[in-house]
């Protein structure tokens, strides 16, 4: 076996995904799962498609992805047959200017996350008992924090069966699968998120610099306000 | 067929209304527009045509507004966008929230409330940027100004709804005749005005810089053409001639032989750009009738003295 295949190991996360999603269900709970269309992201649908693809996948159409993303989000649909249900901002941008007639996110980028992705999710969470959240602990100290299961608030609980992936199996598991890329991926984007806060990488900068290139922030808030206080601690 | 321009109230925005108020095919126009540039010829006389005309005070990033005004659409005209000759790079912002991101807001609201509406948006033929050789569609955009790029970002938005319906993406060059709404800070225009009411143009860098243009009967015959006939859906140039300063300054002096022109940084070498007739609009873009001093001397009968 290739040395890199060595630390692939997709079964027993399909299969122990498989049978939390069944337990859940066998228990009566609601399920819905939740994806930014970024690469990294398509091993966890491409499971979900196999174990139900009736579960609904809500992305936040923030007003601000690029175009490209959501071609992406018909080429998988197309491919995994999953049900994408987009959520929108109730506030429209022409109210998320200042004073000057500027956007949020030149001068306030927190706050733009917090009404365009964090707002639209907290309605659904509401509404189901269980959040499948493809967060991987290698993507930022927050998540390096999260325990496969934790409160996400609003009687939801999240659940993250690729906590404990990396950036290799999700390659080798997209190879495995023949599973498409993002199509920016190929322009040299690394993270992929709303257009004015995600920049190509750069020679000799980390992936970090993909998105808030800047500034501290490292997160949209998904998955730092959409989790219970005193459930887990983010070393920021 | 109801049908919504936005940007209504602008330059062309305004012929087309009255245009097309003369098609009794038509039930309802709605012209959607934020009257930011302060535009209000749309509203004076001459009298339009019979169909009913519907006025919608609206910002384009105002996505609730947008979808109600939208809903039920079986055409839609995008005109609606940030336009400031010649600073085409003064405001970068502002050109990405209009023109860029107004018009993903457009395609979000098309897609939800009006599915079979078949859509037209002008782009412009600032997305090539410059260069010596001859650009047209089939050529990858290289724009080399914010209000270039953003309008080409835009393009990329409206892309999307080509999967399930006609969707005309039409890069025009620089618009230039009368109008209810005329722009005189485009350049034929403005040199125009100068010509006639102050017997001096002042041209910006060595005047040898060309540009695409096209007159606006020309921009409201294509427009009108799309109205009902076959669908088109793709992305096209609109643009009848390229002219370089100096030669648009020689039709001028046909009209004004005293004409001064006066060089306000001619060491400058402004960029060019070259783009030709798109012969794929045969038959939809109407033949131009007339040359440029005669449309020159057209516009010139318009002026109040």
């Amino acid at each position: 076996m290739p040395r890199a295949l060595a630390t692939f190991a997709p079964m027993p996360t399909f299969d122990a995904f498989r049978d939390r999603v069944q337990a859940f269900q066998a228990e009566g709970k609601t399920l819905f799962a939740s994806t930014s269309f970024q690469g990294h992201s398509v091993p966890m649908l491409h499971m979900l498609s196999r174990i139900d693809a009736h579960i609904p996948v809500y992305y936040v159409d923030t007003g601000y992805l690029f175009p490209e993303t959501l071609r992406f989000r018909d080429v998988l649909k197309e491919r995994l047959g999953l049900r994408f249900i987009g959520l929108r901002p109730a506030v429209p941008k022409s109210q998320q200017r200042d004073a000057s007639g500027a956007l949020m996110y030149t001068w306030d980028p927190d706050r733009c996350c917090h009404l365009n992705k964090v707002q639209p999710l907290e309605r659904v969470l509401a509404e189901y008992d269980v959040w499948i959240n493809g967060v991987r602990a290698d993507q930022s100290a927050a998540r390096r924090a999260m325990q496969v299961e934790q409160p996400a608030g609003f009687g939801c609980l999240r659940y993250h069966p690729m906590l404990d992936w990396n950036a290799r199996m999700v390659f080798e598991y997209r190879k495995a699968h023949d599973l498409p890329e993002h199509p920016l991926e190929a322009e040299g984007y690394g993270s992929i998120g709303c257009e004015p806060c995600t920049r190509k990488l750069m020679d000799g900068y980390d992936e970090r610099t993909s998105r808030w290139f800047g500034l501290n922030k490292t997160e949209c808030g998904l998955n730092t306000e959409l989790v219970k206080e005193g459930t887990t601690q983010v070393d920021q | 067929m109801k049908i919504a321009i936005t940007g209504g109230a602008g330059y062309i925005g305004a012929e087309l209304v009255a245009a097309l108020s003369t098609d009794e095919r038509i039930t309802e126009l709605v012209v959607y527009d934020d009257l930011s540039r302060g535009h209000h010829g749309l509203f004076m006389g001459p009298r339009m045509g019979r169909v009913p005309v519907r006025f919608v005070q609206g910002d384009i990033l105002d996505s609730r507004k947008l979808r109600k005004e939208l809903a039920g659409m079986d055409r839609v005209f995008h005109l609606a966008a940030k336009v400031t000759t010649p600073f085409a790079d003064a405001g970068h912002h502002h050109f990405e929230q209009v023109n860029h991101w107004g018009t993903a807001e457009m395609v979000y609201a098309i897609e939800d409330v009006a599915p079979d509406a078949c859509v037209v948006y002008l782009s412009s033929t600032a997305v090539y940027g410059s260069g010596e050789a001859a650009a047209n569609s089939g050529v990858r955009p290289a724009p080399r100004s914010a209000y270039g790029h953003s309008k080409w970002r835009g393009e990329t938005h409206m892309e999307r709804l080509m999967d399930d319906r006609s969707v005309t993406i039409l890069r025009l060059g620089n618009v230039y005749g009368a109008g209810r709404s005329v722009r005189f800070d485009a350049v034929i225009n403005r040199f125009l005005f100068e010509a006639h009411h102050k017997g001096r143009i002042s041209i910006s860098g060595s005047g040898l810089q060309q540009r695409p243009f096209i007159h606006i009967d020309g921009v409201i015959g294509t427009l009108g053409a799309l109205v009902h006939g076959t669908p088109l859906s793709g992305i096209f140039d609109l643009v009848d001639h390229d002219l370089s300063v100096l030669d648009l300054v020689e039709a001028l002096r046909t009209l004004y032989p005293k004409l001064e022109f006066l060089f306000v940084d001619q060491h400058l070498e402004l960029l060019s750009l070259k783009v030709p007739r798109d012969a794929r609009l045969q038959g939809i873009q109407p033949e131009r009738k007339a040359d440029l001093v005669q449309e020159l001397e057209a516009m010139q009968g318009r002026f109040a003295w």
